[in-house]
């Protein structure tokens, strides 16, 4: 009995947005010859993108609005330096930085100041995962000191309350899975603080955690990106050493081991929550 | 490379800045003015916007795409502070449209009315894109905006969202199905197709 004829519902779109390969586009194309459901699809489809591109227009920004935006730019020389090295505070609008701009500048200045003598490897246009990776390394090879050695989650936790992280850390009980928690530390304590805590496997595996303030639409190109339970996770891999972000409410958290990749990921899926 | 190794270093970072981020600032308040509705709370968006991508700067790669690194953070701002406080306008069932939709393709009167169509956008004045776009629950809005309007990949769009570009190619075909929908309800409620045109 013959197979009846499919139909190309996913590939017309990529057709239309130029995202097939060239064998598939000659199928799609022999398809929507003989094919009237799919050509009409088609049809309504790049005639809508059509419109959509075409009839758009984009609206001008008010001329004064880029006055104002460069005026604030460049208002204080020190801010667009000296705030990187700062939390990615939730700002309530533009009022916020009006009332409390010279109040965070003086702050920013010393915690700048403190940044600068302590060298500010976070700033390092390498980006997060980079970051993420080198402090795995470093405990790995015993280089990065643990400032707390506990396995009990709570006092981990209090310890990184009472030392200068700006959130209430959750830190994950991987006990189901075999791995215990050893100790932690805070990163770069006074600028983007982190909450860093190390986990040892069954096989003496280790695998590190890290929390802080921030978005994860500010991490750079290269991520796989995979979803659990509608929650996205950006997937990183380099040098044998897998770091697994997600986001929960303002906070970006990262898991990083040099485990098999999947396992990084099975455990972040196990214990992220939206 | 240390962001403040020398006194002059922070004027020419805000240079720097100016030269990456300046040019998209007519694109973000188009996408700031159909998230917010509100051309006040648009400018409060995209300067928000601009103020915070100066304070990460250091977090872009450059070489990447910094219009989508700039929409990245209009989006995340407009989730966090706008979003909440605004009312949806009365948004379709996705589902609703998408059975008009195929009862659309199926009608026997397709090629003709498909041909009056086409025909009749020269007739349109602009706004019907704008009204029909507004009816679009607003991830399948950005999602049209993004890719049809900016012209960003899938796969950078897929990041300005934070959704997977799977998710990010559902949205965006489902929104132009609603889209179609729309404007040739809109067309032949003018008479423009169905051989009623006054």
């Amino acid at each position: 009995m013959p197979t009846p004829p499919r139909h190309y519902k996913d590939e017309l779109q990529d057709w239309l947005d130029q995202r097939l390969d060239a064998a598939t586009c000659d199928e799609v194309e022999r398809h929507l010859e003989t094919c009237a459901e799919c050509r009409r699809e088609y049809e309504a489809m790049a005639w809508t993108k059509q419109q959509t591109t075409k009839r758009f227009a984009a609206a001008e920004a008010p001329a004064a609005l880029r006055e104002k935006i460069l005026q604030s730019l460049r208002a204080e020389p020190l801010r667009a330096v000296v705030a990187t090295a700062m939390p990615a505070v939730e700002t309530a609008n533009p009022a916020f930085w009006r009332k409390h701009l010279r109040p965070l500048l003086a702050a920013a200045a010393v915690v700048l100041l403190a940044g600068i003598l302590a060298g500010v490897y976070f700033l390092k246009p390498a980006g997060w995962p980079e970051v993420a990776a080198r402090d795995f390394r470093a405990y790995r090879a015993q280089e990065l000191a643990l400032e707390l050695s506990t396995g009990d989650l709570k006092a981990m936790e209090t310890y990184f309350a009472e030392h200068g992280v700006p959130f209430n850390t959750r830190v994950l009980d991987l006990g189901m899975m075999n791995y215990q928690l050893v100790g932690g530390r805070v990163q770069q304590p006074g600028a983007r603080p982190r909450a860093l805590f190390v986990y040892r496997g069954p096989a003496n595996e280790k695998l590190v955690c890290q929390m802080f303030v921030g978005h994860v639409g500010e991490l750079p190109n290269g991520v796989t990106l995979r979803e659990n339970k509608g929650q996205p996770f950006y997937i990183y891999r380099k040098d044998g050493v897998t770091a697994v972000f997600w986001q929960e409410g303002a906070v970006v958290c990262v898991l990083v081991s040099d485990i098999k990749p999947e396992q990084v990921v099975q455990l972040a899926f196990a214990k992220a929550m939206p | 490379m240390m962001a403040a190794s020398s006194p002059n270093e922070p004027d020419a970072q805000t240079a720097r800045f100016e030269a990456v981020a300046m040019p998209f600032m007519n694109a973000l308040y188009n996408k700031a003015l159909h998230l917010t509705r509100s051309p006040e709370n648009a400018a409060d968006l995209v300067q928000e916007t601009y103020l915070r991508a100066c304070r990460t700067f250091a977090n872009f790669t450059e070489g990447t795409n910094g219009k989508a690194w700039l929409f990245t953070i209009l989006y995340s701002i407009f989730i966090n502070q706008y979003r909440k406080a605004q009312r949806e306008p009365d948004i379709v069932s996705m589902d609703e449209w998408e059975a008009t939709y195929h009862r659309e393709l199926a009608d026997p009167a397709w090629d003709d009315d498909f041909g009056q169509l086409v025909g009749s956008e020269l007739e349109w004045q602009g706004p019907e894109i704008v009204a029909a776009l507004g009816k679009l629950p607003e991830e399948f809005r950005a999602a049209v905006l993004l890719v049809d309007v900016e012209q960003l990949s899938y796969e950078e769009a897929a990041g300005v969202l934070t959704c997977p570009v799977g998710t990010l190619r559902s949205r965006l075909f489902r929104a132009r199905r609603v889209l179609f929908v729309e404007l040739r309800d809109y067309a032949r409620k003018q008479g423009f197709i169905g051989g009623q045109k006054v």
